[in-house]
């Protein structure tokens, strides 16, 4: 083992020992790794927009590019520069402008993105279920395709219809949700709880790997002390 | 005049680029243009939250409230992390294995620090949220994956329940259908509100 | 008054001559008794005055007709003055009444008498007041300097009127009596008037016709015209809460100070319970009280800040007072003997955990990896990596954090062996800022053996992909003008020059999010290139959707299909040691979720057991 690894395993295993020991509450180096890994990580993402980003694509072009390219990033420059102003109390509604550029272009990607990627394909994969060439085609029962494309067609449905929360006024009372909707509403959350069941065991999953990756990097770093 | 100009703004910026998307590859280079300028404004947005966090913990030490020793460590280990990948270069082989020792070690142990606490709230589960369908539903089905992952029942082998896991496990299809679209229609009506000008969340 | 009436009465003397032979026939002789019979009148209609409550000071109308008019109306008030009245002086002043322009100095002196009589009346009237309203000023002075509020000066009260009391001016005419503090039982109205106030002309000619019948008969016609208008004025400002209150102000002004301190009494109340609003109350109710006094009664008694709080505006009120109380208050804190209970159990639940994590470390087992049929999206997987043809360009995505990068690397691991074996060209890139070198580190960990060498040196490494979602469809609409210039002309890339010309796309996310941004900003501009996926386990689930609509090809999510594609591919190099930790976890968690469900199910026995028995 290398000088450079035994200090990188050293520095891996005080760490991983501090976060962990949270397990026995919040406590100074708990906090010493957590402010440490938000230090460190700022300075990387910083250092890396400033090279990849602003200089190549905003200063660079300013200097070097033709007199097109210059005016053309004057643009970005004057709304980069309304956008630093914020960091100043004073000039904080400066900002309103370029930050209005970006919740716009969000909101137009948003639009064209979920009705291309998500609504269009999945509202007709539903429905494409039910296609005569699909049930016929490939392999298993019709029948049990057919079974399986009805429950898919009565979750997504059911699984909306949980999400509905309009009532109708009553005169007297409370306001109710229409009992045919509250009704299918529960059977949608039977189909959201399996979702959110195998989400949770994918979840627990995924951190007990990570779990099972650190005792493991541990296991390894003092096993080639003690040949383990 | 500040309030309608942004308004303008996100408006005309965010119809201007819907309509270059549904008349591509037709004004293209409009479409480029815009975004590339979106890109550098996302850039500098997310240098401006950086810099804020630096005056935050700034004030916090020039004012000594409380904890600020951490913040020391914050601005001592951005001022390495930054002059390391400015000088050496953010692709920059040692800096990049100076920073995978530091990062990957606290947050896969992060990660695992969940797996402790999820154990917890897999226990506490039934006693703290009752009996409804929602809840026994997610109880029961993610006893039910979590057993599949455990790999017992395939390492049978036999047909019939290679074909029952495969159905079990294509069950969640229809809730996550449901939650796509819903979350969807959500995303699609809020963006038209911006594009409307009824929705304003760029701090006017 | 006196002095008035004695140059008047010189002014007659000194006039007789032409007087006399204007005006009144020669048989009408005795001047001097005709006017010391009008002296004598009014001297009687002044004292009834002075001992009276004062109405509201208007204008004072002029006119020998009105003066006609009161002089006919008071006759009925005293019918013994009224015998005493010569034959003559009836002819005069019938005479009088029947030719309206025969005014006549004498008339016009005996007006002037009146209305300089009607001043000084309003003069003492408006000294009463204002002795009246000073004192409640300084009751609420008093009050709001004790309560901590800062009264208003009188220059600033005009903009200082509270908006909820400007509204409800504007909107009613008054505002909503101060009942609280002076009677309880009185309705809460809220904005309704009193009833006394539903129609204030009705109201104003029965107080006229009621102060007549109480003795007001000495006063003249201009007196009750001012108490009128004063009584139509009354509805323009704050009503009090009782028609006796206001009957009792009208007619006895000594009370004036008891009512005064009933008015102070319930604005204690009130303020007491109102404390949480803001100080222009307290300001207001000084304030008001001074611009009383330089607009007249009326607007002083109307303008006082007396309250009317419905029972829900109270409760709000209370509630906001609590909420503002408990501002900055620490939380209470559990019990210690609780938080030491929970800390121990979770203490021991985790040491559960890391026990049955750590002991396949600790045996010497040799169980191979798991075995089972392929899922049949990883099948779809490895077979487009077989069909692809060497030096095929493979873009590989690496979208997630450091903290899932042990599983995504476990996962990824027989991916990227595969893709190597088939001698592509990988092309990395990220949408994260740490994709960059977890990217590298992917490579370095998969790519060990010294047969991928080759494939590892030509792999291009594109770096970060700035703007998120909106780098997203840069890329897809310009894939070279996304990155930094001269990154993508080093690359070596040749004829790539778009999304589409890959012979395949893997991303490798660990969330939702960064998984839906390729699918919806990316996705729809390949035409020909199939999209896999390689997805933490905790999303796969949430994945099915797309797959499902044909906008995957293909998906391995989780470490068991990736030792399943390991096992189909021939490899072994997944240790077993790490899945037989990875089952001993997944037991330990299936154990507590029963053992909990159990525990619940029993609790929840008992639970309804004690409530049956206590029923």
């Amino acid at each position: 083992m290398s000088m450079v690894d035994l200090i990188i395993g050293i520095i891996s295993f005080a760490l991983t020992v501090m976060v962990f020991s949270y397990i026995i509450g919040d406590n100074f180096f708990f906090r010493l790794a957590v402010y440490l890994l938000v230090g460190v990580s700022a300075g990387y993402v910083a250092a890396l927009l400033l090279t990849s980003v602003i200089i190549p694509k905003l200063i660079q072009p300013l200097l070097n590019g033709a007199m097109e390219t210059r005016l053309l990033a004057l643009i970005p420059l004057v709304l980069s520069a309304m956008l630093l102003a914020m960091l100043v109390p004073r000039f904080v509604r400066i900002g309103s402008i370029p930050m209005a550029y970006l919740v716009g272009i969000v909101a137009a990607l948003t639009i064209s993105g979920v009705t291309m990627g998500t609504i269009i394909p999945q509202m007709t994969a539903t429905v494409n279920r039910f296609d005569p060439a699909v049930l016929l085609d490939g392999e298993g029962q019709p029948w049990l395709k057919i079974v399986d494309a009805v429950l898919v067609l009565i979750g997504t449905i059911t699984s909306l219809l949980y999400f509905y929360f309009g009532t109708r006024k009553k005169p007297k009372g409370e306001n109710k949700k229409p009992q045919l909707i509250e009704g299918l509403g529960k059977i949608g959350q039977v189909f959201i709880g399996i979702t959110l069941g195998a989400l949770f065991a994918g979840i627990y999953s995924a951190s007990l790997m990570a779990l099972i990756s650190r005792v493991a990097e541990i296991w390894a770093f003092f096993g080639s002390f003690f040949r383990l | 005049m500040k309030k309608v100009l942004a308004i303008i703004t996100a408006i005309g910026v965010g119809l201007a680029v819907v309509v270059a998307y549904f008349l591509r590859p037709l004004l293209d280079p409009m479409l480029g243009l815009l975004l590339q300028w979106g890109i550098i404004l996302g850039s500098v947005a997310a240098l401006v939250g950086i810099i804020n966090l630096l005056i935050m913990h700034w004030h916090k030490i020039r004012q000594k409230k409380e904890h600020f020793v951490f913040s020391f460590v914050v601005l001592l280990s951005f001022a390495l992390s930054f002059m390391g990948g400015i000088v050496l270069g953010p692709q920059d082989g040692t800096y990049i294995r100076s920073l995978a020792a530091l990062q990957v070690p606290i947050e896969v142990s992060l990660m695992a620090l969940l797996a402790l606490t999820l154990t917890y709230a897999g226990f506490q589960f039934f006693r703290m949220r009752g009996w409804t369908p929602l809840s026994l539903a997610f109880g029961i089905s993610a006893l039910l994956f979590i057993i599949l992952d455990i790999g017992f029942f395939q390492a049978l082998e036999l047909p019939f329940v290679d074909h029952i896991i495969e159905f079990l496990k294509h069950l969640p299809l229809a809730g996550g259908r449901g939650i796509l679209i819903g979350i969807s229609l959500g995303a699609f009506l809020t963006a038209l509100r911006v594009l409307f000008g009824a929705e304003r969340p760029y701090g006017e | 008054m006196r002095l008035g009436l004695a140059s008047a009465l010189n002014a007659l003397n000194a006039e007789d001559d032409n007087v006399s032979g204007s005006l009144f026939p020669e048989a009408e002789k005795d001047l001097p008794d005709l006017l010391r019979d009008l002296h004598e009148e009014n001297s009687n209609d002044a004292r009834t005055r002075e001992s009276s409550s004062v109405s509201q000071s208007g204008g004072a109308d002029e006119g020998s007709g009105q003066n006609d008019n009161a002089a006919k109306d008071e006759q009925p008030a005293e019918p013994e003055a009224g015998k005493d009245i010569p034959e003559w002086l009836k002819k005069v002043r019938q005479r009088v009444g029947d030719e309206g322009d025969a005014y006549g100095d004498l008339v016009k002196k005996v007006s002037a008498r009146d209305s300089s009589l009607e001043e000084d009346v309003d003069k003492e009237l408006r000294r009463q007041f204002d002795d009246w309203i000073g004192r409640l000023r300084s009751d609420a002075q008093q009050e709001a300097a004790r309560d901590g509020f800062e009264p208003l000066d009188e220059e600033g009260l005009q903009g200082e009127v509270p908006a909820w009391l400007r509204y409800l001016r504007e909107s009613k005419g008054v505002s909503p009596n101060l009942a609280e503090g002076m009677d309880r039982s009185a309705p809460n109205a809220g904005e309704k008037l009193p009833d006394w106030l539903g129609d204030t002309g009705e109201e104003s000619q029965a107080a006229t016709g009621k102060l007549k019948a109480e003795g007001t008969s000495g006063e003249n016609e201009a007196t009750q015209q001012i108490r009128l208008r004063g009584s139509e004025e009354l509805q323009e400002h704050q009503p009090l809460a009782e028609q006796e209150y206001k009957t009792d102000l009208v007619t006895e002004p000594e009370d004036l100070g008891a009512q005064a301190a009933d008015i102070s009494l319930g604005l204690d109340d009130v303020t007491r319970q109102m404390q949480v609003s803001h100080a222009s109350l307290g300001g207001a109710t000084s304030g008001l009280s001074s611009q009383a006094v330089e607009e007249g009664f009326w607007e002083e008694r109307t303008e006082h800040p007396m309250l009317r709080v419905a029972r829900s505006q109270r409760s709000r009120a209370e509630l906001l007072k609590a909420l503002v109380a408990a501002e900055g208050k620490p939380a209470e804190k559990q019990a210690a003997q609780r938080r030491r209970k929970t800390w121990l159990f979770r203490l021991l639940l985790a040491l559960l955990l890391l026990t049955a994590v750590i002991f396949p470390f600790l045996s010497t087992s040799n169980q191979t990896p798991q075995t089972g049929t392929l899922p049949v999206e990883a099948q779809a997987l490895m077979d487009s990596i077989n069909a692809l043809e060497s030096g095929s360009p493979v873009l590989i995505v690496t979208d997630y954090q450091a903290g899932f990068s042990a599983e995504m690397e476990q996962v990824a691991d027989p991916l990227i062996r595969h893709l190597a074996q088939k001698q592509v060209q990988m092309v990395l890139l990220s949408t994260y800022p740490e994709g960059v070198w977890l990217a590298e580190r992917l490579l370095d960990v998969s790519l060990t053996d010294d047969s991928f060498s080759q494939v590892r040196e030509q792999a291009v490494n594109l770096g970060f992909l700035p703007g998120g979602r909106i780098g997203l469809l840069s890329y897809a609409v310009d894939a070279q003008a996304s990155f930094a210039e001269g990154v993508w002309e080093s690359s070596n890339l040749g004829n790539i020059n778009h999304i589409n010309d890959f012979s395949m796309v893997l991303i490798l996310a660990d969330t939702l999010d960064s998984a839906r941004s390729w699918l919806e900003q990316a996705g729809p501009s390949l035409i020909d290139t199939p999209m896999f996926m390689v997805s933490s386990t905790q999303e796969a689930a949430m994945m099915l959707p797309y797959l499902d609509s044909g906008q995957l090809a293909g998906m391995l999510s989780g470490v068991q299909d990736a030792g399943l594609y390991e096992t189909a591919l021939g490899d072994t190099v997944m240790t077993s040691t790490i899945w037989s930790a990875y089952q001993a976890g997944l037991l330990a968690m299936a154990t507590l979720i029963l053992v909990g469900f159990v525990i619940g199910l029993e609790s929840n026995a008992r639970t309804k057991q004690e409530e049956e028995q206590k029923k």
